[in-house]
Order: C-alpha cells, then sequence, then structure tokens
C-alpha cells in the first residue's frame, strides 16, 4: 500500500525515487501542516522546504528508521519553527494553545497519506457520471437536485450513484484495514 | 465487512450527504443496521478529510520543486534531461510599462516575465506537465517556454521543434502555441505540433483547434479530429491526415498496410531517430503490411528483414537494408 523508498537511494541520486516519494507524500504531508498553521500556503511552502532540503543535504544526512515519519517530523519542526518565529503573526495567537497540546504522531499522519491512496484510486475506479455526481456534490456541494437538473438526469439516478460510490469507498476503506 | 445483509446504499448516502431532512440516527440505524450507521460515518468523514487534501497540486508542487533544484544545479548527470533558464522581455519594453504602471507594476510585471524553458536533449520523448495540468511530450530537439504569467489571461507557450500536446479543457483560459509564423490555439485537446525550417504542420488526434498565421486570427483554420494544416512561405492549407504513424516518435506504434519500402524506412527513421538505408534500388519496389508496438529498433528491422527476405547491416549508428 504505502510506498517503500528507501533513503539509501535517494541518497545515490535516484531523483525518480525522490519524485516517488514526493508525489505519494505530499498532500498528506500539506494536511498535516495545514492542520498545525491554519494555512494553505504556509502548509505547501514548508512541505515543499523539507523535501528540498532532503535532496539539497542527502549526501550529509544519516537518516535511521522510516523515511515517512522522517519527513513527517521534520515537516512538523518547520511548522512549529515557523510559528515560534510569528511568521504567521495574525494566526500566531489563535495556534499558541494548540501548538503546546499538539503531540507528534507520526503513524496517524502516515495513514492519512496512505489512506489518500485509497481515496484517489477508488475515485479513479468509478464509472464516469458516479464520480461526477460524487464529486458535485461532495467537492462543490451541490444538492441532489441541483445535480439532477445539471445533468438533465432523475434525483432517482443522483441517489443510486451517490450510494454506487458510498458502497466502494466503505468497501475499499474495509479492506485497507483489513490488510493494515 | 459483512456482506450477507442487503444495505440501502442510496439511503445512506442520502443521510449522511443531509439531503435526506426527513431521517435521523435512529431510523437509519434500524434500516442499515447501528453497526453499519456507524462505519459509514467513520467512511464519511475520511472523505471529508480526503476531500480537503485535493486542494493541495501536486503536479504543480513537484514542477516547482524540480524547477529550483534544477536552477540551483541540483539535479546532476544523466537524470537532468530538462534544461530551465531565464529570459526576459527586452528593457525597453519593460522601460516603457512603468511609466503606465508605476514601480509596484514593474516588479509584479518583471516576475510574472521571468520564464521556464524545457528542452529534450534525449531520443527518448520527454513528458511535462504544465501548472494547469496540461501535458506536452517533447521529441528529441524540441523546446518550449512559457512564461509565470500562464494562466492568468491566457495559456501561452512557445515551441521549436516537434511536440504533442494533451490540453485540459478550460473555456476562460484558451492554450496559445506559438512557434515562428504560426500560432494554435485551443480550448482542451489533443494533437502534434512540429515546426522546423520548412513550416509548421499540426495534426488532431481529439478536439477541435483552431490554427492562424503571423498571428493573424482572419487567415484561421478550424481543425477536426483527423485534420491536418500545413503551414509555410505559401500559406495555410488543410489538408486529411492520412500518415498513420505521426505519433510513432512518442507511443512506439507503426502501421504499415500495403507501404513501399522507402516510406516504411522514412516512417521508421522518424519513430526511432535512426538512419536506415536501401542498399539497393532493386528492393525499393518492395511493399508490406504489418504493425509494430514498443517494439525495439533491432526487433523491427529483423521482422521487416524476415518477411521480405532481406539482410540488415549495422555500421555504428547506421543501418543498410540489402537483398540476399
Amino acid at each position: 500500500m504505502s510506498v517503500a523508498i528507501q533513503f539509501a537511494s535517494i541518497k545515490n541520486g535516484d531523483i525518480k525515487a525522490y519524485e516517488t516519494l514526493f508525489r505519494s507524500l505530499y498532500p498528506a504531508l500539506c494536511a498535516y501542516a495545514n492542520k498545525l498553521l491554519n494555512d494553505a500556503d504556509w502548509a505547501e511552502e514548508m512541505v515543499q522546504e523539507v523535501f528540498y532540503l532532503l535532496w539539497k543535504n542527502k549526501t550529509q544526512l544519516t537518516i535511521t528508521g522510516s523515511l515517512n515519519a522522517y519527513l513527517y517530523k521534520a515537516v512538523h519542526n518547520k511548522c512549529l519553527h515557523l510559528i515560534a518565529h510569528r511568521q504567521v503573526k495574525e494566526k500566531y495567537s489563535q495556534h499558541q494553545q494548540y501548538q503546546n497540546n499538539e503531540v507528534f504522531n507520526a503513524d496517524e499522519a502516515m495513514h492519512t497519506g496512505e489512506l489518500y491512496t485509497v481515496y484517489k484510486n477508488t475515485l479513479r475506479t468509478l464509472p464516469q457520471r458516479c464520480r461526477q455526481i460524487f464529486q458535485m456534490n461532495r467537492n462543490y456541494g451541490y444538492k441532489y437536485h441541483e445535480i439532477a437538473e445539471k445533468l438533465s438526469i432523475s434525483v432517482k439516478t443522483v441517489e443510486a450513484d451517490m450510494g454506487k460510490a458510498l458502497k466502494a469507498f466503505r468497501q475499499s476503506l474495509a479492506a485497507y484495514n483489513a490488510n493494515d | 465487512m459483512k456482506e450477507n445483509k442487503h444495505i440501502a446504499w442510496h439511503t445512506l448516502a442520502k443521510y449522511l450527504s443531509g439531503n435526506a431532512p426527513d431521517k435521523n440516527d435512529a431510523l437509519l440505524a434500524d434500516e442499515a443496521g447501528a453497526e453499519e450507521l456507524a462505519a459509514c460515518k467513520e467512511t464519511w468523514k475520511i472523505l471529508n478529510k480526503m476531500q480537503e487534501m485535493e486542494q493541495y497540486d501536486t503536479d504543480k508542487a513537484w514542477n516547482s520543486l524540480f524547477g529550483r533544484l534544477n536552477e540551483e544545479e541540483l539535479v546532476s548527470g544523466e537524470a537532468k534531461p530538462i534544461k530551465r533558464v531565464n529570459f526576459r522581455w527586452s528593457y525597453a519594453v519593460a522601460a516603457s510599462l512603468v511609466l503606465l504602471m508605476g514601480l509596484a507594476g514593474f516588479l509584479f510585471l518583471q516576475n510574472l516575465q521571468s520564464g521556464i524553458s524545457y528542452i529534450n536533449n534525449n531520443v527518448a520523448a520527454l513528458t511535462i506537465f504544465l501548472p494547469d495540468g496540461s501535458e506536452v511530450s517533447l521529441n528529441q530537439g524540441a523546446e518550449v517556454k512559457y512564461y509565470k504569467s500562464f494562466g492568468l489571461n491566457d495559456r501561452s507557450i512557445s515551441l521549436a521543434g516537434e511536440a504533442f500536446f494533451r490540453v485540459k479543457p478550460d473555456k476562460n483560459l484558451p492554450f496559445i502555441i506559438t512557434t515562428q509564423q504560426t500560432a494554435v490555439k485551443v480550448l482542451g485537446t489533443s494533437f502534434n505540433v512540429k515546426s522546423d525550417a520548412y513550416g509548421v504542420e499540426v495534426v488532431v488526434k481529439t478536439g477541435r483547434v483552431e490554427v492562424y498565421r503571423d498571428k493573424n486570427i482572419r487567415e484561421a483554420l478550424v481543425l477536426n479530429p483527423g485534420e491536418g494544416a500545413l503551414s509555410s512561405g505559401v500559406g495555410l492549407v488543410r489538408y486529411q491526415n492520412e500518415r498513420e504513424n505521426y505519433l510513432a516518435w512518442l507511443d512506439k506504434k507503426l502501421v504499415f498496410k500495403a507501404m513501399p519500402l522507402p516510406q516504411v524506412i522514412n516512417d521508421i527513421n522518424q519513430a526511432y531517430h535512426t538512419q536506415i538505408e536501401l542498399g539497393n534500388s532493386s528492393i525499393q519496389n518492395l511493399v508490406i503490411t504489418t504493425t509494430f508496438e514498443n517494439n525495439s529498433i533491432d526487433e523491427v528491422l529483423e521482422s521487416i528483414a524476415l518477411a521480405l527476405n532481406l539482410e540488415v547491416e549495422k555500421q555504428n549508428k547506421k543501418y543498410l537494408l540489402i537483398s540476399k
């Protein structure tokens, strides 16, 4: 399920391995950083910075244990550093409390990354109309009758396709949990 | 997960998405079972979280990160098919704009004017992602450039050489490709553009493409799938594309239907960047019907030689086909 990229291949300058690692973890790391910063732009900035430094310093770095865990920890530290330097001034006060209570949990964060892969793969396997209806409802907030109107189909069809989507996600997540 | 019970998925989905105001937890627990309702609620919670994550554009972020590494020359050796250079409009133009816009505008503009350029120096096609998610595959020697303003008012990109485009549909942001003398404007489609010293050739695979010359929109042609246009010194000409192998440089798929050998060799040379020649004129009239998909150049030539009773001689990078 998860991509097992070894740090050794990145240390050897394997840009493909590095790209694979980046692509598999980027959204999850951003979501994690955003939880700490409450600012999506800064979250992306921090995650890219961590990956930039990983590649730049790859020869000097020693990483024992999981590379994923290292990256989450690095993003975590970067974000706390940013907060400490008050660079997100207006957001600082409300997050000071949160920062102190936030316990780093690499397992939970990595789990999020794997779930995202399951989600994306399931989305890809849905029939096209079913996917479109699901995304109109979930991503853009259209009501059932609005979707029916826009696509010139019946509300019953929307209901059926939404049910189909829920079933697909419920089953793929159950399968993921069973294998975990 | 239990499969034995019939679960009313559509009822659950309708309830969870807030489209069933007449239902409540107790009713649903009755209909689907308390356990299943809880599991679906958990699934829905995860889906909400995943949808939040979709805002992070991995392609765009990767391009930006890779560009930064490349600019600082941190990507080295064979793994560096991409060259990134900065280029700017002439300062004369910029200066005249300063008068109009003031300094803040100038700084903004200067930032937008820094450009990104990709050149493919390898035999293998190089596919890059543009910030809007469109894809460009570059043939050997091809180069594309775009400015940071890409995607602001339109999606403008310049091309030298041959490339295949898969453009993400966006009605509000026309995708415009400029070559030395021709501009191609599309709304979302796929097509091949080849520009060389002789002119520019556009062949459409899917969708509709507008082609115009010398940036003169009045001379435009609208092409449909299967159609091509050739823009050269004598003007802009539409034609029905009958060359099945125009994309072989990218997909390595070759189709020959009773095709004379010289033409076959020409298509193979273009697809594989090879130099194959015919040893004696007596074999020029041979024709062949066959298809290849993802074969190596040696496999292709061996198979043709076998079918036509020829011999392949390999000399450095050149191949010679001769009769036995």
